[in-house]
């Protein structure tokens, strides 16, 4: 599996891996453009800063606490900005789209854990009948 | 409707349990740790609370690496970048491509491996499917291909969402089948192919 997909990547490696060995320091890394923002900015990250809490809880390993946490507490465009950044644009965009037309806006949220965004379709189905 | 998060732990539930595999190589003291321990993330393994909590570099970030999944897994994919900083960790309900994915990345250095007392172990691990990060329609696989893994043992479709999945942070020691675990004969190890569809 690796040995197969391995030469295939040099020649179209994806986003994350362009973003730190390829791209232009101008160019690369909203990591870096948020830390100019605002020294310190790090810790202060949306994400971060409740994850670095779960961390001294010691509840960062506990995927539900994790979850139901940062669905709770993340503002909704911090939400709908990890989900597109997880799926890349158009993807991230489509199953916002149906989750929004088929369960509404409340359940959006739910797409940041990659078990509910990978089964978008099973959730919708699932949810129409516990409905 | 329930809540959201009722709508998860049901979701969740429904999804029951999975068996899936991990093949990894270890001292029989590393062994005796995973038994006690479980699996870690690389991000976790490698770092200690302190390090990440005063972290200042946001490539080091939890919230970096907790982003832009296609790419995480990617990275598990292909040999092109370290998964030094995954939150993933790797598995595959294929007992026979579990042990070959590991060992065709060990096979040039392991019999200096076997010398320091390293060996090569299948660890079964029960675990809810809700944790397992599958490829998919939303997430597809880096390279498009059909086709199919053939070896003298298994042959698996390319597209088979068991071929490899992702559990995220840690599989705790609950998780694993101790009574189960067994040493790999690298020997018997399937040697896979990749056959497009039509060949």
């Amino acid at each position: 599996m690796k040995d197969f997909e391995a030469s295939q990547h040099r020649e179209n490696p994806p986003r994350k891996v362009e973003n730190i060995f390829v791209e232009s320091d101008a160019q690369r890394k909203p990591a870096e453009n948020k830390k100019s923002e605002n020294e310190n900015a790090i810790a202060n990250w949306p994400i971060e800063k409740i994850m670095r809490r779960l961390l001294r809880e010691d509840k960062h390993f506990n995927q539900d606490i994790v979850y139901e946490t940062l669905m709770k507490e993340l503002p909704a465009e911090e939400i709908e900005t990890k989900i597109m950044e997880d799926y890349m644009g158009c993807t991230g965009e489509s199953i916002i789209d149906k989750v929004r037309q088929a369960l509404g806006d409340d359940y959006v949220r739910l797409l940041i854990e990659p078990s509910i965004g990978t089964r978008v379709d099973e959730l919708i189905v699932f949810a129409q009948i516990e409905a | 409707m329930p809540t959201p998060i009722e709508l998860r732990r049901k979701f969740k539930e429904s999804l029951g349990k999975k068996k899936v595999y991990r093949v990894a190589t270890l001292t029989e003291q590393e062994l005796q740790e995973i038994k006690q321990d479980g699996f870690l993330a690389n991000y976790y393994r490698v770092r200690s609370e302190e390090e990440i909590l005063q972290n200042e570099d946001g490539y080091e970030s939890v919230e970096y690496n907790l982003s832009n999944l296609i790419g995480r897994v990617n990275i598990h994919a292909g040999g092109f970048a370290s998964t030094k900083d995954s939150m993933l960790i790797s598995t595959s309900d294929f007992p026979e491509m579990a042990q070959y994915a590991a060992f065709v990345q060990l096979k040039d250095d392991w019999q200096e491996r076997e010398k320091t007392g390293q060996r090569l172990y299948s660890i079964p691990i029960e675990i809810d499917e809700f944790r397992n990060i599958r490829y998919g329609k939303y997430l597809p696989h880096h390279i498009k291909a059909e086709g199919t893994w053939h070896s003298n043992q298994k042959d698996i479709p390319y597209n088979d969402p068991g071929i490899e999945s992702f559990v995220e942070f840690r599989i705790s020691s609950e998780n694993i089948l101790t009574d189960e675990i067994r040493q790999i004969d690298t020997t018997q190890i399937p040697n896979f192919e990749f056959v497009p569809k039509g060949k």
